[in-house]
């Protein structure tokens, strides 16, 4: 995976020519010293003013996480999430890879905002090294909170927030109900923030150069930078760094995307489909991507060719969700099941005449029935695939040739 | 409003005999629960079902803000 | 109220305990393995396993009462709870009372089941696969009518119910091979266990005295006598003197009273005896008698002849005895003085079995 450069760079512009993880000197004179001489309250009030919002999936607003932990009897504590379980998304190994001090310094100072006197920072076994050199170079202060490194499993739901949080706690990486929400009681049962590593890198730069700078880039409700994922049918597929709001066409055109893609799977396995004349017009906000039914989510973007099979290629991935529940809640260890049963059933055009009714029906109610949002995510990727590969589908349902001809690009892990 | 926690909930099925108003069963067993508030009347069925619920997976979560009772 | 209709009640109530009991582990294993029918939902399952068992502890608690009323067999309030702490056969009674505080220990945990929390409920309301055998030991063993008819039927119909529950409630089971293997086996041999005890327990005769009774209650003879019994004894009509004490024990809850009259015989015969009567005062002294329990014999086998009272006067007292070879007839004339010292004549009349 090749790491380039978009039009504003900020978290990837210090990165060395080599390849190799940016140290701590370099990354001091590129960005200069943490800013410690700020307290806590004018640091949330940084975030708060530079609009900054989570860059793991959801996008809530950093400052409101932030607050949910100040102020309580018991000290909070932060988690770094570079669990990164989408697979179709890589920035977050990338930065870690890359530049990992720029994730210690956010984690540092979002701990020092909330008062928190641990830190834990959660990777996959892959990215682990880096965070542990990372925090060897900057050795052991007095006053500085206690950070450790933890490796967590590499599953699709190991990035869920209470999964983190059960996993830290010395329990299985799988979701819990709520509440309670680890900002009431997470890691040792203390109130626990949990930030996307990206988020924290992005936190670092906000402390240091202010909300106004970190405002010039982007848009008025989702301002700044964000790391994008782009894969599939594009000559250099890889980590850019885009500006909010910046239309999906130059992220497309930058990284050699010939133009031929018939859809686009935004937010990854976790996303929904947009198809190409949507992808044309549409801007990497979650505002503009609303009027697809879709949003930025793990920040992953999935290139679909003009020969494959939107139908082959949804059914794979539904198979794949069923296989990463949790296994915990009815509703999705059985819905999901049947409902990549119902899509292998339309692609082998076997016997059994497809029930699309009962296929919608087994959608709708996958909603909010689960201990977190997986079903969910599974089922809206479903829909849209019924949405934008309508013409695929119906080829299928009338037993007419498959555009893939029974072979799929996407990889799975 | 009723609420189950899915982990624990494993299709016994007896919160939707109990309240057939607010808990139906899918395809599989597993509830569905309209989170509409419980109005006074309907209350009693509800906590009878949260306490026979098997696997004490069923809550009766107070409703902050709204009225009890569904008009 | 009479001590019959004491002991009628205490045996009903057992039984009707057991029976409900049987239902409770049916009930119970239907609502494991998500039995419903058209009439019968889910909920009703589960509140009636749940009733059940309240009605069968009101039932068990009926039964422990009227046991401790009727002050027959000396049996308190505290041993229905203590185990093994009776006097009156303390293994098979404090079965039941192991029974009753598993039982005891079930409902509270389920009642306070969203206190506890799940994990916790399950893991002791296993232990309701322990309960119910140990009663069942507990009334085959106790019981003084565990030989009749009516009563095997019905344990025969109560076990073949709870086997059938219990292979039905691993057939549906979700646990691992080994697990339900383990259970099958359990589910047949344990009544199997139970049931070649019975056959060479409480179905035999002397098992009354095997299973602990005291001695002062056992009114038939009910003991297998040693072969080599009584050399000493005469086998002609013999006399001699007594010399012993006589006991009398304080009012009971009926307000009845045991009295001991307990000694040796000197001259043609030799031998320690021992008489037992309950019975009720009369106002000059003497009591009206209930029941009673005698031996006689040798010192090295002082019960070689064993029987009752079957006639009293004032202080003559004559006792029928059985032996192994023979029966021994036994008139007594006692004195008794004030400090419970008694003396007197006994005359022996031994007569052929049969």
């Amino acid at each position: 995976m090749t790491v380039a450069e978009s039009a504003p760079s900020r978290l990837l512009d210090g990165l060395r020519a080599d390849g190799a993880p940016v140290s701590l000197v370099e990354h001091l004179e590129r960005y200069g010293p943490l800013p410690l001489e700020l307290r806590p309250e004018e640091l949330r009030v940084r975030i708060a003013e530079s609009g900054l919002t989570g860059r793991g999936g959801a996008a809530f607003p950093t400052a409101a996480k932030l607050e949910s932990v100040t102020g309580r009897h018991t000290r909070p504590v932060v988690v770094a999430n570079g669990a990164e379980g989408e697979p179709a998304s890589g920035k977050d190994k990338v930065l870690l890879a890359y530049a990992p001090q720029l994730v210690v310094d956010g984690a540092l100072l979002a701990a020092r905002a909330v008062g928190a006197k641990r830190i834990v920072i959660a990777t996959t076994a892959a990215t682990h090294a880096f965070v542990a050199r990372a925090l060897a170079e900057r050795g052991r202060e007095a006053g500085r909170p206690a950070v450790r490194s933890a490796v967590v499993p590499d599953r699709f739901v190991t990035g869920e927030e209470t999964a983190l949080v059960q996993f830290l706690n010395g329990g299985p990486a799988l979701p819990t109900f709520t509440p309670p929400r680890p900002y009431e009681r997470g890691v040792g049962g203390a109130p626990t923030v949990v930030l996307n590593v990206e988020t924290l890198a992005q936190l670092a730069l906000v402390a240091r150069f202010g909300p106004a700078w970190f405002r010039s880039a982007g848009t008025r409700d989702e301002p700044g930078t964000a790391l994008v994922t782009i894969s599939g049918a594009v000559r250099d597929p890889g980590v850019y760094e885009v500006e909010l709001g910046s239309p999906l066409a130059r992220l497309l055109q930058e990284a050699g995307g010939d133009g031929g893609a018939q859809a686009y799977l935004v937010g990854g396995f976790f996303g929904t489909w947009i198809g190409a004349a949507e992808a044309s017009s549409a801007l990497l906000s979650n505002a503009d991507l609303a009027r697809f039914g879709a949003s930025l989510g793990a920040r992953a973007i999935v290139a679909l060719p003009a020969g494959a099979c939107g139908i082959a290629e949804t059914a794979r991935i539904a198979r794949y969700l069923a296989e990463q529940s949790a296994g915990q809640c009815g509703p999705c260890v059985h819905g999901l099941a049947a409902v990549a049963e119902s899509l292998e059933d339309l692609v082998l055009r076997s016997r059994r005449t497809p029930d699309t009714g009962l296929l919608r029906r087994r959608l709708a109610q996958a909603a909010n029935r689960g201990a977190c949002r997986h079903p969910d995510g599974a089922a809206a990727l479903v829909a849209s695939s019924l949405r934008v590969f309508s013409a695929e589908l119906d080829r299928h349902l009338h037993r007419r040739r498959c555009t893939g001809n029974g072979r799929t690009v996407i990889q799975l892990p | 409003m009723l609420r189950v926690n899915p982990i624990l909930c494993d299709a016994h099925g007896l919160c939707a005999e109990l309240v057939p108003e607010r808990i139906e069963l899918d395809e599989w067993g597993f509830p569905i629960v309209d989170e509409t508030p419980v109005p006074p009347p309907l209350e009693p069925h509800a906590r009878r079902a949260v306490a026979d619920c098997p696997m004490l997976a069923l809550r009766l979560d107070r409703v902050r803000g709204l009225p009890q009772q569904a008009r | 109220m009479s001590s019959q209709a004491l002991w009628f009640a205490t045996r009903g109530f057992g039984v009707v305990a057991l029976l409900l009991l049987t239902a409770v582990v049916v009930l119970g294993a239907a609502g494991a393995t998500r039995w419903r029918s058209r009439r019968w939902p889910r909920f009703v399952v589960a509140g009636l396993h749940r009733n059940l068992t309240l009605l069968a502890l009101v039932f068990i608690v009926l039964h422990v009462v009227t046991t401790v009323v009727d002050g027959y067999a000396p049996i308190s309030l505290l041993n229905a709870v203590f185990p093994f702490t009776s006097p009156y056969r303390p293994i098979w009674l404090g079965l039941g009372a192991v029974a009753f505080d598993l039982l005891l220990a079930l409902t509270a945990t389920s009642l306070l089941r969203a206190r506890i929390g799940y994990r916790r409920w399950r893991a002791l309301h296993w232990l309701a696969y322990a309960s119910w055998p140990v009663a069942l030991v507990h009334g085959l063993g106790t019981g003084t009518d565990a030989r009749l008819a009516w009563l095997q039927v019905v344990t025969l119909a109560c076990v073949a119910c709870v086997v059938g529950a219990v292979l039905w409630r691993v057939s549906g089971s979700r646990a691992t091979s080994g697990l339900r293997r383990a259970s099958t086996v359990a589910a047949l041999a344990v009544p199997l266990a139970i049931g070649g005890w019975y056959l060479g327990g409480p179905a035999r005769h002397g098992w009354a005295a095997r299973a602990g009774t005291p001695r002062s209650l056992l009114v038939r003879p009910a003991v297998t006598l040693p072969a080599a019994a009584a050399p000493a004894l005469p086998t002609n009509a013999f006399t001699g003197t007594f010399t012993g004490r006589v006991e009398e024990s304080s009012r009971d809850a009926n307000g009845r009273v045991l009295v001991n009259i307990s000694g040796r015989t000197s001259g043609d015969s030799r031998g320690v005896l021992w008489i037992r009567l309950q019975g009720e005062p009369l106002e000059d002294g003497g009591v009206t008698m209930t029941a009673s329990g005698a031996s006689y014999g040798p010192s090295s086998t002082p019960d070689a002849y064993v029987g009752k009272i079957v006639g009293l006067q004032g202080t003559r007292i004559l006792l029928s005895l059985n032996g192994s070879t023979n029966r021994l007839s036994l008139l007594l004339d006692l004195n008794v003085d004030s400090s419970g010292v008694a003396t007197g004549t006994v005359q022996g009349n031994p007569a052929s079995l049969g």
